[in-house]
């Protein structure tokens, strides 16, 4: 056989390989990192007014998948933690476990509908103490949006969670906040403001 | 035949980069389309080389007779 046949032949099967790797193996995490754009994670900084006081916020702009930029504003106490996967973020404050992501929706279907049918449904299933408190449709920065409230209990140790679905052009936009029961009537203005911040930017 | 195994072999490669490119993928398929859309690109790219550096050769050998 031709020696450069040969040659092509080991270096298909090398390249197919690393492929291999690259997509289910150990280098996976690798590849997840390069789709994960370093400037999303670099906020600017900027005053708020809540209750005629000027706020420090910081605002995040995520520019990971195209069709999919958006913009996040947090009080610039909140820590943001490792990003898990592309388009999405981890913010920690002293009582709030904040999340922003983005979901695929099928096109055969609205976000209303995916929600109330797949999204509570698995919640319901998956959440220990599963409680709804509330579901309502609002309006961010127009853009139409579902809210889902509900409460978990684990370990004797109540929460409850605001589950934002934004839509979007491409995919859907998800804010998740995590508050002790205690703590939501306290939080509840804060986390309000880091939720109706959220705009899908071009 | 060496023409069908070329648009064979262009065709493939053809998918794999409407695959990487253009085809939106849902979320939980990334992993597999990224990994099929490489592995059709891989191999329809060694197929087509092959198919040319083996018909080179042959053409030497009918020159050298």
């Amino acid at each position: 056989m031709n020696k450069k046949i040969i040659f092509i032949i080991i270096l298909t099967i090398t390249a197919l390989v690393l492929v291999y790797l690259y997509s289910f193996g150990p280098l996976a995490k690798m590849r997840l990192n390069y789709s994960i754009n370093q400037q999303s994670a670099k906020p600017t900084a900027e005053k708020l007014n809540l209750n005629n006081q000027q706020v420090p916020f910081n605002t995040y702009h995520n520019k990971d998948t195209k069709e999919n930029y958006y913009s996040i504003k947090t009080p610039d106490d909140w820590q943001i933690g490792q990003p898990s996967v592309p388009g999405s973020y981890n913010f920690i404050a002293s009582n709030i476990i904040a999340r922003t992501e983005t979901m695929d929706v099928s096109d055969n279907t609205t976000l209303e509908l995916y929600v109330l049918s797949q999204e509570e449904p698995r919640l319901k299933k998956e959440t220990s103490g599963y409680k709804k408190m509330d579901y309502q449709k609002v309006s961010i920065n127009s853009s139409q949006a579902y809210q889902l409230i509900y409460q978990m209990t684990e370990n004797g140790k109540s929460n409850t969670i605001v589950k934002t679905y934004i839509t979007g052009a491409d995919k859907a936009g998800v804010i998740t906040v995590t508050v002790p029961q205690d703590q939501f009537i306290t939080e509840q203005q804060i986390f309000t403001v880091f939720i109706n911040s959220f705009q899908w930017e071009k | 035949m060496k023409q069908i195994f070329l648009s064979v072999s262009l065709a493939v490669i053809g998918f794999g980069l409407y695959l990487k490119f253009f085809y939106d993928a849902p979320d939980e398929q990334i992993t597999v389309n990224f990994f099929v859309s490489w592995f059709l690109i891989i191999v329809g790219t060694s197929s087509l080389l092959m198919n040319l550096f083996w018909s080179s050769k042959k053409k030497q050998r009918s020159i050298s007779e």
